[in-house]
């Protein structure tokens, strides 16, 4: 059902290319999707690459239509399933794929006059202009994300700020299967479900807390100054063993010991949240159903668009395998090869609102980035 | 006495081969089998790991071959050819059996290697015996295949509808039953129906029921309508849970009609069309079968069931999904141990074609077709009109509250993802919309599993004569399982993000293992076909030796001599496969042309042997 078109020119979506299929027979066809929590160095989802190999005697050329930065459309039939571009000249008879997210490291995020602005959708609107081969959904935020004066902040990439955006909100981004920036938040309810049968995941301890402790700010002097510090604690009397860790809360400003207790649980909260995965699952068809029990296709399980998946049992921070108990997680990678299991990785931690708190109270408001 | 073929390339290596100065002698053979590629997944509940075979890997062949020659100069020139055999980039070999029973089976070689035979370590048997013996090692494609295509020709249609009834289920008169006696009532055909079989599993039992019946008839030549469809519906058991319809099958003059097209009409209601030639058809036989589950022991009662037989009508228009003979429907047979691959061609001799899509998919004992509007139920006022493919249109509403509904059947839906596609147009205009799908089971009244996708926003002009083709997206179908035999509905609402979108037709194409869609924009003009923008035909091919990738052509003429590479035209190009068994096709079409011939040729694949073709031995 799968079918690979290049060399498709852009214009608010791929416009006419080639069929791979008619101009050389091709395999060894391997997919790989991630979606990747945003953080200041790191984020977006979509498509990340595609590869695959093809039947091209020694001595004849490959086709003009798979040159660098030649479109690459991935289709079911006519429908879209994810849109990248040739990232590297093909050398012997293997062509390799990016992502169109990868783009973003290629745009600065400037505004038509080209001043840098830390407005995503004059940056995301500048970038198209400039040649940007994404698609503008038409909903992107309109508002500045930096408290100080444009002129001050220095030239970013336009996949930072949309990284620094998300990372502040607690959203996600990625570019959807039909070349669409989409900016959204953590999927709440699963799609997939795993079958019981599956081994659980392995998890690790790394990520695990018994207790947090935070430092915070106890008191202002007249100027607004910090002048007094104070302590704030959250402990998970139920843990399996004891971790403490600690957190440093001055950034937030003054804190009152109730509300420092409450960041401090919701920390907590989002750690015993953490299964510290440490592998993903491989499945074969019919391990992986939707929550209505129809296998889908290997294709329709992209980590593109925000989902989660169901596991019916899973091995907790101390090792045993919770019978009876499911756990939800995020779907954060996906790669498929040709003749292979499908594999799935999961996004390291399953947010919950309290995470987001988090995420928005330690991110900083003010862009220092590069 | 008949003895055995081998070929490679232009070198015929069998015994009776006459070839000038050189002799080849075959020492050797070793035939190789096809390479399983199984995929593992660890189980940690059961013994052992779930396995599953997904496709076969290459095979290897081998021959020792020598040359006998009368000088060395002879063998080097037969080596010389030997060796550019080899070096082909695509050959054949070819084996044929020796006793002129079995047929030639073909292996596409994929690269051939050369070895002078030297197993005896110091060899000088060439300067002793003028003899040089090789090793050629082959690497060909896992199954072997027929010498020659199966070609299932294209249905003609004639130019104005005619039909012979057989019975429109009002009188019984002339019908028998080797069970009893036929009865009419609720027009319908009653013939008794009997229990066949009971096969047991953990949870209960499956009882099968068949029923059939004859009638005489009066030197009826079906020549002129050869396609005679039939109606089965199931009755509610007394007890269970019901299956549809199993299978049916007709017997014109005791002969066993072919298949041509087989539809869910609802979930108690399949429609089987046959074909016949028969010019002076004195007698008629139908039956079908059907199932029904027990929960319980082997030794609880059995239910009753009944299958009644409507509207046996024969047709000189070939079996469609509409009315409008722009929902072509076919099954064929396909023959071989292995996948093969089809080789497609959709024509219609002076009308051109429009946007075409074609879709097969193995026939997995389903019914169910991607044609969506005969499922509707609710929705806006239809609108009769001869340029749409389902025979009708209404105004999409914009929202879910109000949208067009649909209730198919879940049973009729083979488990898997779907391709969702919309054929829709402007009221008057160009207007820019996105059309939205949702799905969901009703168990109950209440839907299950709802899953919604939109489409991109589309500009759309003036849906007649212009109608767009718009493909939704994906979908898990059904969106809550149920058992088979189950009387649930999905239900499917289809919406609008604008007024004015007319809509036609709803496909929704099952997207598993084995099917294949092919979308292709061939150009529609009413006045003809205009080489260049309106086509009226379209070729999909299979790699050949000569042509190694896939190809697909459109044009006007049969010989496609003006035909050109149609990559540019087409939004999805599929590689259609075709499973040994029963296949189902599905062209749509949205041009002028109706009723579009579909051809269907296919070389069958066989694990080592190929068996005779009928179209061999005709």
């Amino acid at each position: 059902m799968i079918g690979i078109r290049v060399g498709a020119s852009w214009s608010a979506g791929p416009v006419g290319g080639q069929w791979l299929h008619g101009l050389r027979n091709y395999g060894e066809l391997e997919v790989t999707t991630s979606l990747e929590r945003c953080t200041d160095s790191s984020g977006g989802g979509g498509l990340l690459s595609m590869s695959w190999t093809m039947d091209t005697p020694a001595g004849v050329s490959l086709p003009p239509a798979l040159r660098l930065d030649s479109l690459v459309e991935m289709r079911a039939g006519s429908v879209l399933l994810g849109v990248g571009y040739i990232a590297e000249t093909p050398r012997g008879n293997s062509v390799t794929v990016n992502g169109l997210r990868r783009l973003g490291e290629n745009f600065l995020a400037v505004d038509s006059t080209g001043v840098p602005t830390t407005n995503i959708r004059t940056a995301v609107t500048e970038a198209i202009v400039n040649g940007l081969r994404w698609r503008n959904p038409g909903d992107l935020p309109n508002s500045a994300l930096s408290a100080l004066s444009e002129e001050m902040v220095r030239y970013n990439t336009l996949s930072a700020l949309l990284n620094k955006y998300c990372a502040i909100t607690g959203q996600l981004w990625w570019i959807d299967r039909r070349g669409y920036l989409r900016i959204g938040s953590y999927p709440t309810t699963p799609k997939w479900m795993l079958a019981p049968s599956l081994p659980s995941m392995e998890s690790a301890d790394e990520d695990f807390a018994s207790a947090v402790f935070v430092r915070r700010v106890d008191g202002l002097n007249a100027d607004g100054e910090p002048n007094a510090w104070g302590g704030a604690s959250a402990t998970d009397p139920t843990a399996p063993f004891i971790r403490q860790t600690s957190m440093d809360l001055e950034q937030l400003g003054y804190l009152d010991a109730p509300t420092a207790t409450a960041h401090a649980q919701a920390i907590l909260d989002a750690n015993r949240a953490r299964s510290g995965f440490t592998e993903g699952v491989s499945v074969i068809r019919g391990q992986l159903q939707t929550l209505g029990g129809v296998a889908p296709e290997w294709w329709q399980v992209f980590a593109v668009d925000p989902t989660m998946v169901r596991t019916p049992n899973w091995v907790n921070s101390s090792g045993s395998v919770q019978i009876g108990r499911r756990k939800d997680w995020v779907l954060g990678g996906t790669r498929w090869k040709q003749g292979e299991l499908l594999q799935l990785t999961p996004l390291g931690m399953v947010p919950r609102k309290v995470a987001s708190i988090t995420q928005a109270a330690t991110g900083k408001p003010e862009l220092v980035f590069q | 006495m008949a003895s055995y073929g081998l070929r490679f390339g232009d070198l015929d290596w069998s015994p009776q081969a006459i070839n000038d100065d050189v002799e080849w002698r075959v020492y050797g053979l070793k035939r190789g089998k096809p390479v399983p590629v199984a995929r593992v997944a660890e189980s940690m509940f059961r013994d052992g790991a779930d396995e599953s075979v997904d496709r076969y890997d290459n095979r290897d062949q081998q021959v020792i071959v020598g040359i006998r020659g009368s000088d060395s100069q002879v063998r080097a020139e037969a080596e010389t050819a030997l060796a550019l055999e080899c070096q082909k980039r695509r050959n054949e070999l070819a084996w044929t059996p020796e006793d002129g029973y079995g047929a030639t089976t073909v292996f596409e070689v994929l690269w051939a290697d050369l070895e002078f035979d030297e197993s005896g370590d110091w060899d000088l048997a060439e300067l002793r015996q003028c003899e040089a013996v090789y090793i050629v090692t082959f690497r060909v494609r896992p199954f072997g295949m027929s010498e020659s295509e199966v070609v299932d020709e294209a249905l003609t249609a004639g130019a104005s509808p005619v039909t012979y009834t057989v019975s429109d289920g009002s009188s019984a008169t002339g019908w028998s039953s080797p069970d009893g006696s036929v009865s009419a009532s609720g027009g319908v055909l009653r013939p008794p129906t009997v229990w066949l079989s009971r096969v047991g599993d953990p949870i209960g039992q499956r009882d099968t029921y068949r029923a059939l019946m004859s009638s005489a008839l009066s030197s009826v030549d079906f020549s002129a309508t050869p396609y005679v469809s039939m109606d089965v519906t199931r009755g509610t058991p007394s007890s269970g849970t019901p299956t549809a319809v199993l299978s049916g099958s007709m017997l014109v003059d005791g002969v066993q009609l072919s298949l041509i097209s087989s539809q869910s009409l609802s979930a108690i209601t399949s429609r089987y069309t046959y074909r016949c030639d028969d010019p002076s058809a004195t007698s008629i036989t139908v039956a079908a079968t059907t199932a029904v589950y027990s929960v319980g022991k082997s030794s609880i009662p059995k239910p009753s069931q009944s299958l009644v037989f409507d509207n046996i009508v024969a047709s000189n228009q070939p079996p469609g999904a509409s009315s409008t003979g722009r929902e072509t429907l076919r099954v064929l047979t396909i023959r071989g141990s292995a996948r093969t691959e089809g080789r497609l061609q959709v024509m219609h001799e002076t009308d051109t074609l429009g946007d075409v899509a074609i879709y097969s998919r193995p026939g997995l004992g389903v019914g169910g077709t991607p044609d969506m509007k005969r499922w509707r139920v609710s929705g806006g006022t239809m609108t009769p009109n001869t340029s749409t493919a389902s025979g009708s249109f209404e105004t999409l509403t914009v929202g879910e509250g109000t949208a067009t509904v649909f209730h198919v059947p879940a049973d009729s839906l083979p488990r898997g993802g779907y391709l969702a596609y919309a054929r829709v147009g402007s009221a008057s205009g160009t207007i820019s919309r996105s059309v939205s799908l949702s799905a969901a089971t009703l168990v109950g009244s209440t839907p299950y599993g709802k899953q919604t996708i939109t489409s991109d926003v589309r500009s759309l002009v003036t849906s007649i004569p212009s109608w767009t083709l718009v493909p939704i997206g994906e979908l898990v179908l059904p969106p809550t399982d149920v058992p088979d035999g189950s009387t649930a509905n999905v239900e499917l609402k289809l919406w609008a993000s604008g007024s004015d979108t007319q809509f036609d037709e709803l496909l929704l194409f099952y997207a598993g293992e084995g099917s294949a869609l092919t979308i292709v924009r061939a150009g529609n003009n009413n006045s003809g076909p205009v080489l260049g923008s309106a086509h009226n035909r379209l070729f999909l091919d299979t790699p050949t030796l000569d042509r190694p990738e896939h190809a697909i052509w459109v044009g006007t003429t049969a010989d496609r001599s003006d035909a050109f590479f149609a990559g540019e035209l087409t939004d999805g190009w599929g590689v259609h496969p075709l499973e040994a068994g029963e296949a189902m096709f599905f062209v749509f079409n949205g041009g002028k042309a109706t009723n579009p011939g579909l051809t269907v040729a296919h070389r069958p694949h066989w694990w080592l042997n190929a068996q005779v073709l009928d179209e061999d031995s005709a």
